[in-house]
């Protein structure tokens, strides 16, 4: 865990947001993220048009809540994804969510790690449950593959591997919000990430497109900018509630 | 039931607790293997471990005798840290630290875990289940999981298949999907959550579940 100052970052996230603002409108809108038939909602970086090995990012434990409950169960994460490309399988991810899991009977604020492969289930490995604190930083690490694809990942310095994946590098890396409650809320999540090149160095992502999905959630419900290549900064556009 | 050298006799539970009646045939510790269920795949044998857990408290035959896995209900390490709070819940209904959660507990919460990834709601109480306690070391070797360091191999946890709809989470920009069955690996002394397989048909039973 590391804890870094973030008074430069705020500052011109001020002078941007003074500049550009935080489009203004209710989470609570509909329709809603949650809706059965329809794909959660994003607000997510994408760097795309070079091969990483991996991929590195750091974020506060900012709050976030949604109406998770035992009878309506509901999510929403704050992570990152790597694959081969861009909406395809597999995939290996890692971040944080609220929403109806650890302990039995109970909603948690916790990290995770999941993985998917072609034909096989999608499993979540839960590592730890938090309690939010914005001053908080975390380290998140999904890199070094092994030859059939097993991937080391790394919580806080904590090694933790998953299966083989049948991959070992990709062009399609992102973070930010995954969401699907129709009524959540998030503060900023500040998300400071870089890829592993061919020579195992950390180095900016390079190309990289903001993409909301769908695209009406963009200043409706979910906020999203990038100051800094591979940064990204989302919150909820109501964050008055958590 | 004749028992290959190597198995043990364990016993037969069931529990009626809030409606849920938890039935267990014979345990094995040296029972081979399962491969990792496949997404869609249906019943098979029931394995000498498993519990039927049905909403109607059928199995009346196996009554009032407790399964005896092979495995550490306090072996040392750790689950998956636990800092966290409870929230939205009153303290009645969270399983306070350290202490086990019951097997209907268990279920229930089997059940609501079809909705986690939102579009889905919880698995109703016909849905059939299926639970088996075991060291985490077999559950990796069922499930094709990796090691991990922070959980120790003997430690008990709970593996539960649930045949139910469950949405799972996909890549930005893809289209949803939903799978058929699901299974959740739960650590037997604290309750606390190791991990989720959408689409796993980890513990079987043989079909059709009497409701």
């Amino acid at each position: 865990m590391i804890r870094r100052g973030t008074h430069l970052l705020v500052t011109s996230t001020a002078i941007l947001v003074l500049v550009f603002g935080w489009p203004a409108a209710a989470f609570a809108s509909t329709p809603s993220c949650d809706l059965p038939e329809t794909s959660h909602c994003y607000s997510i970086l994408r760097g795309t048009g070079t091969t990483f090995y991996g991929m590195y990012s750091a974020w506060n434990r900012a709050n976030m809540t949604a109406p998770s409950s035992q009878a309506n169960p509901e999510f929403m994460d704050s992570e990152m994804w790597f694959s081969p490309a861009c909406s395809s399988y597999p995939w290996v991810e890692m971040g944080l969510a609220y929403g109806y899991e650890g302990k039995i009977g109970t909603v948690a604020y916790y990290a995770f790690y999941a993985w998917k492969t072609v034909g096989a289930s999608y499993d979540l490995a839960f590592i730890a449950s938090l309690v939010p604190n914005g001053a908080v930083t975390d380290e998140y690490q999904m890199s070094s593959p092994t030859p059939d694809g097993a991937w080391n990942v790394y919580w806080d310095g904590n090694h933790y591997m998953t299966p083989p994946l049948g991959f070992t590098s990709g062009a399609c890396v992102q973070q930010g919000a995954e969401v699907a409650t129709s009524n959540g809320c998030a503060k900023t999540f500040d998300m400071y990430a870089q890829a592993y090149n061919s020579a195992g160095q950390r180095v900016n992502w390079g190309a990289q497109a903001s993409v909301f999905i769908p695209t009406w959630v963009a200043g409706t419900e979910l906020n999203g900018l990038s100051y800094q290549n591979s940064e990204w900064s989302w919150n909820t556009v109501d964050s008055s509630g958590c | 039931m004749s028992v290959p050298a190597g198995l043990r006799y364990g016993v037969l539970a069931a529990i009626a607790a809030g409606g849920i009646l938890i039935a267990a045939t014979p345990w094995t510790v040296a029972a081979p293997p399962l491969s990792k269920g496949t997404p869609e795949a249906a019943g098979g044998a029931v394995s000498p471990q498993t519990l039927l857990i049905d909403s109607e408290g059928l199995n009346p035959q196996a009554l009032a005798q407790s399964p005896v896995p092979n495995c550490q209900v306090n072996a040392p390490a750790t689950p998956p840290d636990d800092h966290g709070k409870p929230a939205d819940f009153g303290p009645s209904q969270a399983v306070p630290a350290g202490q086990p959660p019951t097997a209907s507990q268990v279920s229930d919460y089997a059940r609501r875990m079809a909705g986690m990834f939102g579009g889905t709601k919880p698995a109703p109480a016909s849905a059939p289940v299926f639970a088996r306690e075991m060291s985490f070391a077999d559950f990796r070797t069922l499930a094709e999981w990796p090691d991990n360091p922070t959980i120790n191999p003997q430690r008990c946890v709970w593996v539960i298949t649930v045949h139910a709809q469950m949405a799972i989470k996909v890549p930005p920009g893809q289209s949803p999907q939903r799978v058929n069955v699901y299974s959740i690996v739960v650590d037997a002394a604290s309750g606390t959550t190791i991990g989720v397989l959408a689409g796993a048909n980890l513990i079987h039973g043989r079909g059709p579940v009497a409701q």
